[in-house]
């Protein structure tokens, strides 16, 4: 455990206490805060409309929940997809570049203290980029706690399962993005390998709408996108979790596998 | 020869990949892609054979050794991780963190499932970007988790007409089939409501047969002419529900009959035969359509009027069809009311040669009799028929009713006696028959007119009502002060924090 949280340390300083982390956040917090402002602005446009036309019943419909941090959240989702192999992508490569890497080996930590350790660290940043998203709903029920024509609050059990789920999705990327790092010691390389793996379990998703039966079904389960879905309704389903946790464990365990094999290639 | 068992191994290399992708892109496995990865193999034998130290030395090597040790863990690891995935799915279990609950069922959806003995399917037939799916499929999988006995497939009705035609769906008519092993039933409302009131049916539901009455030259429902009635027949038997035909003259009306149907008699009923009909309504709470003509005595005048339907003695003129190129003996209807047979319904139907039905003045006690499809205001009921047989009808001021004209009836009467759950006695009468025949039925909304009559008067379950549940709404209205703050929060605010931190940082870095 010691081992681990040495590694942790290490990584989360090079994370925090160089620029690295607050760009990713900076460009992070804008892309979302666009994507936010899109579907708030698109969201007030429509109730104001219904207002207008005093259409009560359509009114009755809107909600902030599922229309606008569900939809929120879902696209953060894919936006992940792309942010986080720029997280990841140094993890492991970058030791192999500045030949710190036969050091580690030779330290008397265990390969799988080493992953843990580093792949943590990219967790914390991945964390703090989830409760960036969170500042938008504090900002509307801040202002919409006001009374008059704004009605109720936004519920925020939905939010948190979303939240959980967002953390386990850019968990799951983190997991198989640390594996495409253990593979190559060029930062680049690692990032293309790990954009190609996730966008190939992206892209399976799409598969199942063209497929039939028992297939589809399997397919619409390997896709790394769908199981957002169910956290961003407030449901909390235990398959989902569990194929999360397996996303994660299996890339973690092939980072093990992959930097282990270094010892007798 | 080494040299060119290289250049072949590599070929075959090429080749098994291409099989392979071949394979998996086809979507039926055929003769070539096998063909070619064999060929591949035989191409890979002969570079092992021309190479045989290198693969020797290869597979005795120690890095071959251990990275075959670590495929298998790999693959090892791979099938455990499936299988608990496979478990999870198999037995789901979820928590519904939602304040109303919103995606959890009603508990007395969950007491209809828990009830649910054997397999039920349903058949949905809904476009994958219908605005109905998603919803409906998030239905389906909490049914699933509550009875798993409950399956579901989604049928795009663009892509397998076939199977549209097979189960008999209609773009007007309802797109759920939920299917046991001996019965089926069909929902029209994509929600909770609709659906666990399809199950009830589907449960519970003796099998429903109805009975085409004949022995008064009523339309032939095996006749394959224009006023042949086989098409609906069949159109009903793929809804589920037998259909065959009895001689009340002669024959007593079955126990099985869910209901009896009259066609277009042209002959008299006798007195006993009337009788019977009655004492079938009356005992069995029993179920009847009849579709008169106009100018026809049926003797079943007097049963009608008893149950608060007059039949009118007149023909129905509308000179407004012939805009739809029919003739003005062919009324169009597209006024239907709110009854549970027309709710929702809004395709026209025709009624060729037709007289008036409606309701009574004073309605008997304990029935309802309703209206449910009138024709359009400029049709009038022509009363001189003389003048009809001529082909020279004129709107009598005084004499002749002016449009709209009821032109179908619901009756639905329970006994003093009975209570809330107890069923009722069901009639409805049209003043037309042929717009269900061979000719008239696909004629737009007719045959759906005629099967949702048929599932109305053979339903005996309840129907229970489930409050569809949703998300209380929540809305902010920002002033343009307030959409500016959080305009400029997001947009500027936040960002600048970050960048500020990755400056300053890089400043602080260079100067160390």
């Amino acid at each position: 455990m010691r081992n681990i949280i040495a590694i942790f340390k290490k990584e989360f300083k090079i994370y925090f206490e160089t620029p690295v982390a607050y760009v990713v956040f900076g460009i992070f917090s804008l892309i979302s805060g666009y994507f936010f402002l899109q579907i708030f602005s698109y969201f007030q446009r429509q109730s104001l409309q219904f207002l207008q036309y005093q259409a009560a019943h359509m009114l009755e419909h809107m909600n902030l929940n599922d229309m606008v941090m569900r939809p929120l959240f879902l696209n953060i989702n894919v936006f992940f997809l792309l942010m986080i192999p720029v997280i990841t992508m140094r993890l492991i490569a970058d030791e192999k570049r500045l030949k710190t890497y036969e050091l580690l080996m030779t330290s008397p930590v265990t390969t799988w203290q080493i992953v843990l350790g580093k792949y943590l660290a990219s967790l914390s940043v991945i964390l703090v980029m989830v409760l960036i998203v969170f500042i938008y709903p504090m900002l509307l029920s801040f202002f919409g706690s006001e009374g008059g024509l704004s009605t109720g609050s936004i519920e925020w059990m939905p939010l948190l399962t979303s939240g959980i789920g967002l953390f386990l999705a850019g968990a799951s990327f983190a997991a198989l993005g640390i594996f495409a790092s253990s593979l190559t010691e060029s930062q680049i390389i690692s990032a293309i390998v790990s954009f190609g793996l996730l966008l190939l379990f992206w892209v399976i998703g799409w598969a199942s709408a063209g497929a039939e039966g028992i297939l589809k079904e399997v397919l619409r389960y390997l896709s790394l996108l769908e199981h957002l879905d169910q956290f961003t309704k407030g449901l909390i389903e235990v398959k989902d979790i569990v194929y999360y946790f397996s996303v994660i464990y299996f890339g973690l365990f092939l980072t093990q596998q992959s930097i282990s094999s270094q010892r007798w290639r | 020869m080494k040299k060119v068992g290289n250049i072949l191994g590599i070929i075959g290399l090429f080749a098994l990949v291409i099989g392979l992708f071949l394979l998996l892109i086809q979507p039926e496995v055929t003769a070539i892609p096998l063909v070619i990865m064999g060929i591949a193999l035989l191409l890979i034998l002969v570079y092992a054979i021309t190479n045989f130290q290198d693969v020797k030395s290869f597979f005795t090597a120690r890095s071959t050794k251990y990275g075959s040790n670590m495929l298998v863990l790999i693959l090892i690891t791979l099938g455990i991780i499936a299988v608990i995935n496979y478990i999870a799915v198999r037995h789901p279990y979820k928590f519904d963190l939602n304040r109303d609950k919103i995606y959890s069922l009603s508990d007395q959806t969950i007491k209809v499932l828990k009830g649910v003995k054997s397999e039920v399917k349903a058949y949905a037939f809904y476009p994958p970007d219908a605005p109905e799916t998603e919803r409906l499929r998030d239905l389906f999988e909490n049914y699933k988790y509550h009875n798993s006995l409950f399956t579901y497939e989604f049928v795009d009705p663009i892509k397998n007409p076939e199977r549209v035609n097979a189960f008999g769906i209609t773009s007007t008519g309802p797109r759920i089939v939920l299917k046991s092993s001996e019965r089926e039933s069909r929902v029209k409302d994509p929600t909770e409501e609709g659906l666990t009131n399809g199950l009830i049916a589907v449960v519970k539901a003796e099998k429903k047969k109805i009975y085409f009455v004949t022995g008064h030259s009523e339309w032939d429902i095996d006749s394959k002419e224009e006023t042949g009635y086989s098409l609906t027949a069949e159109a009903i038997r793929k809804e589920g529900v037998e259909v065959a035909k009895i001689n009340i003259g002669t024959e007593r009306i079955p126990q099985d009959a869910s209901a009896l149907v009259i066609a277009g008699p042209k002959k008299l009923f006798l007195p006993e035969e009337v009788k019977a009909i009655g004492d079938y309504l009356q005992e069995k709470m029993g179920r009847l359509i009849v579709m008169l003509e106009p100018e026809i005595k049926t003797g079943l005048e007097g049963l009608l009027l008893d149950y608060g339907v007059n039949v009118g003695n007149d023909f129905i003129v509308d000179p407004m069809s012939r805009a739809f190129g029919m003739g003005a003996s062919i009324p169009l209807v597209a006024q239907y009311s709110d009854h549970e047979i027309t709710k929702g319904f809004d395709a026209a139907s025709f009624f060729p040669t037709s007289r008036t039905v409606s309701p009574v003045q004073t309605i008997p006690p304990g029935t309802s009799v309703k209206t449910i499809a009138s024709t359009t205001p400029t049709s009038w009921a022509e009363t001189d028929l003389e003048s009809v047989k001529r082909g020279e009808v004129s709107f009598t001021e005084g004499v002749d009713t002016k449009g709209p004209l009821s032109i179908a009836v619901a009756v639905s009467k329970k006994h003093a006696s009975a209570t809330e759950n107890s069923p009722d006695i069901r009639i409805v009468v049209f003043g037309d028959s042929e717009f269900a025949n061979n000719k008239f039925r696909p004629y737009s909304g007719n045959g759906d007119l005629f099967n949702n009559t048929v599932n109305w008067v053979t339903q005996r379950e309840d129907l229970i009502s489930i409050r569809p549940k949703k998300r209380a709404s929540s809305r902010i209205f920002l002033t343009q002060v307030e959409a500016n703050i959080v305009k400029m929060t997001t947009m500027i605010g936040i960002p600048f924090i970050f960048f500020a931190g990755a400056v300053a940082l890089a400043i602080i870095r260079r100067k160390k």
